[in-house]
């Protein structure tokens, strides 16, 4: 029984007091931060991020887990309450949520969440913990040609299944790249694109430019777009759901459950497309579907563990290919890799206490957040009610400290100012900045990889073409790129994402 | 067509900035070894990186050109908040080693604040102290960032007293 040896060093390392303080800490943090208005879980691991570099590499991955569901939950809490999803995963739970909420049932709507996030959280956990290993042995097996072609495949998936222009998401991609490229060539020594500033030297500050894109930029989208929002529910009651309520719930958690767990593990996927799915799923099949935008648990249900369970099963990609599925992924890499620990499949093997002590932590944490939100919804509700005026100037005085303090460097304040600029303009330009942020890590691992991959084959370039995985790879990234482009696909993926 | 070019330039202007950062990072490549496939040197990648780029940009632009209906106003630049708030991070920046870290939280807060216009002095100001205060004991003394209360731009120099028998 590997599988149970393994999880007993997980749980041991999960279960350490400290780690489990690390675990609350980043749990409680989390939803305090996605409850705030304006801040997705980008910006709030980027912030906080700062704040792990003085813990050992697991308590940190720990705790930095523990923000991103944490901030997720906390998102689904202010998109019930106030018809303000906290962030992009939530946006569908608000449509049911937050009529239920009207009605006075905030507290079933929420406790209904709790519920199906802690399944969907239990069964993507058990799911991590038996795909993972197999996984990552088999990528063990991968050579240079292949994880060119995988990642190649994951950016494009990341964003042929997101919403918006795909060139121009493309594009994203390719800037992010070459961003990567900044500071010193490993292979030749050669510094590129740093001007010569030795600041630039090692590159690009990912956790100041991360800052920078999501939190400043979005700071400058949202005074923008500022107004005073009003609380209706003051106080939440009624926690308890209904036997009615109970049955109507099963199922709807049971599909979300499965549709998340296998969507989260895709590129791109994750924790948004999931709850959409899940939501378009469930307005289908479900007997109560005249209900649905006036209230129907089910729309609460569905979404909710198909978010969590995608949020969870995105840790697969991440933890065996050290390839991002989405941005969030993308900082926990960047995380790693600060920690010292080389993302990849090696993880499994070299880093057991890591690798399984994040897997267990994570069910602990699903575990914590039950515990956690349903007493302190109060406490949630007055978070609410903190106005943006007085919320953006401390992020930007948190923002500022955490830039400095990566490397106790001002420039790095300043590289997070300018790419503040960056993401605001973006914004403006209707660019996506996930993409970016993908391609920024993933920039000199693909660089190494076909470096690697032409030195084998002799400078022959159709070795991607002819190594039969490789090829696979490929061809399935092509698909994707021509199944978005094609016409009659691009109208019904419009429909998918106006639902 | 050239109105609505010019009434919804958004696509344009993304297309023509595409192509602009993908010549200047084409133009700084070229002074990069380019090598051969087997032997890339550093400038292998990075030229066809960014020729790629200039292609998407083009393709973009080509798409605004086709498509003029589909682009959409620029939109209105908050100028104000994109002063304030950058220059407020950019402040902070400037003043951090001389001023010391309790003081520019202030200033920066303060600053940053005023690109709100729901804000008032009497309540940005005691938040800008509470702030101050929470900052200094989360980042000099919970996590150790070497930094001075009140630096020496400042009469008086002054570090938190725990910093000296750094226990931890």
């Amino acid at each position: 029984m590997d599988l149970l040896s393994d999880l007993a060093i997980g749980f041991s390392t999960a279960l350490d007091p400290v780690n489990l303080l690390y675990c609350f800490v980043g749990v409680l943090l989390g939803t305090a931060i996605g409850v705030l208005p304006g801040l997705g879980p980008v910006a709030t691991i980027a912030m906080l991020l700062p704040l792990t570099f003085g813990l050992d590499p697991v308590s940190a991955l720990i705790m930095l887990a523990g923000i991103y569901y944490g901030a997720q939950y906390g998102g689904s809490t202010t998109a019930i309450l106030i018809n303000l999803p906290g962030e992009s995963s939530s946006v569908v739970t608000a449509i049911d949520g937050y009529q239920m909420a009207k009605k006075g049932r905030a507290g079933a709507a929420l406790a209904t969440a709790a519920l199906g996030s802690f399944f969907a959280g239990t069964v993507a956990t058990i799911l991590l913990a038996v795909a993972a290993p197999s996984l990552a042995s088999a990528a063990l097996r991968f050579g240079p040609t292949e994880y060119f072609s995988l990642m190649v495949l994951g950016l494009v998936a990341s964003v042929a299944l997101a919403s918006g222009s795909l060139i121009k998401a493309i594009a994203m991609i390719v800037v992010g790249l070459l961003l990567g490229l900044v500071g010193t060539d490993v292979d030749s020594g050669v510094e590129r694109f740093t001007f010569d500033m030795p600041e630039l030297m090692d590159g690009m500050n990912f956790v100041a430019l991360s800052m920078g894109v999501f939190g400043v930029g979005e700071i400058l989208r949202n005074i923008e777009h500022e107004h005073t929002r009003s609380v209706m529910v003051k106080r939440v009651s009624g926690l308890m759901l209904t036997r009615e309520e109970l049955k109507r719930i099963v199922g709807p958690v049971l599909r979300g459950t499965g549709l998340g767990s296998i969507l989260g593990i895709l590129p791109g996927g994750g924790a948004m497309l999931s709850s959409f799915a899940a939501y378009a799923l469930e307005k289908r099949v479900s007997p109560n579907s005249a209900e649905f935008g006036q209230g129907a648990i089910e729309g609460v249900a569905a979404p909710e563990s198909a978010n969590n369970a995608g949020a969870q099963t995105s840790f697969i990609p991440m933890l065996t290919l050290g390839i991002p599925s989405n941005p969030v992924m993308a900082l926990m890499i960047g995380a790693m890799i600060i920690q010292g620990i080389t993302p990849g499949p090696n993880v499994v093997t070299d880093e057991p206490k890591l690798f399984w002590g994040m897997i267990t932590s994570m069910w602990i944490g699903n575990v914590m957040l039950v515990l956690l939100n349903l007493p302190l919804i109060g406490l949630w509700v007055r978070v609410l009610t903190i106005p943006y005026h007085v919320l953006f100037p401390a992020i930007i005085a948190f923002c500022s400290i955490g830039a400095y303090s990566v490397s106790n460097s001002t420039f790095d304040v300043y590289i997070m100012a300018i790419f503040g600029l960056v993401g605001y303009l973006l914004i403006k330009l209707d660019f996506e900045p996930a993409p970016l942020l993908l391609g920024f890590v993933l920039g000199p691992m693909l660089e190494e990889n076909l470096r690697r991959a032409m030195l084998l084959s002799r400078g022959d370039p159709l070795v991607f073409v002819t190594h039969p995985l490789s090829l696979s790879l490929l061809v399935a990234a092509l698909a994707l790129i021509v199944m978005v482009v094609l016409p009659g696909i691009r109208a019904k993926r419009e429909e998918a994402f106006s639902e | 067509m050239l109105i609505t070019l010019i009434e919804k330039p958004r696509e344009l202007i993304a297309g023509l900035l595409i192509i602009a950062l993908g010549a200047g990072f084409f133009l700084s490549s070229q002074n990069l070894a380019f090598g051969t496939a087997i032997r890339m040197g550093p400038g292998y990648f990075p030229t066809i990186l960014s020729a790629l780029l200039v292609l998407l940009g083009i393709g973009i632009t080509l798409l605004a050109l086709r498509h003029p209906s589909d682009g959409a106003a620029f939109g209105k630049v908050a100028w104000r908040a994109v002063v304030l708030v950058l220059g407020s991070t950019l402040l902070f920046g400037l003043t951090l080693r001389g001023l010391g870290l309790a003081p520019t939280v202030v200033i920066v807060v303060l600053l940053a604040a005023s690109a709100s216009q729901y804000v008032r002095l009497r309540t940005a100001l005691p938040l800008a102290i509470c702030l101050a205060a929470f900052c200094c004991l989360v980042f000099i003394k919970g996590l150790g960032v070497p930094l001075p209360l009140t630096g020496p731009w400042l009469a008086v120099e002054f570090w938190w007293p725990a910093t000296s028998t750094h226990s931890q």
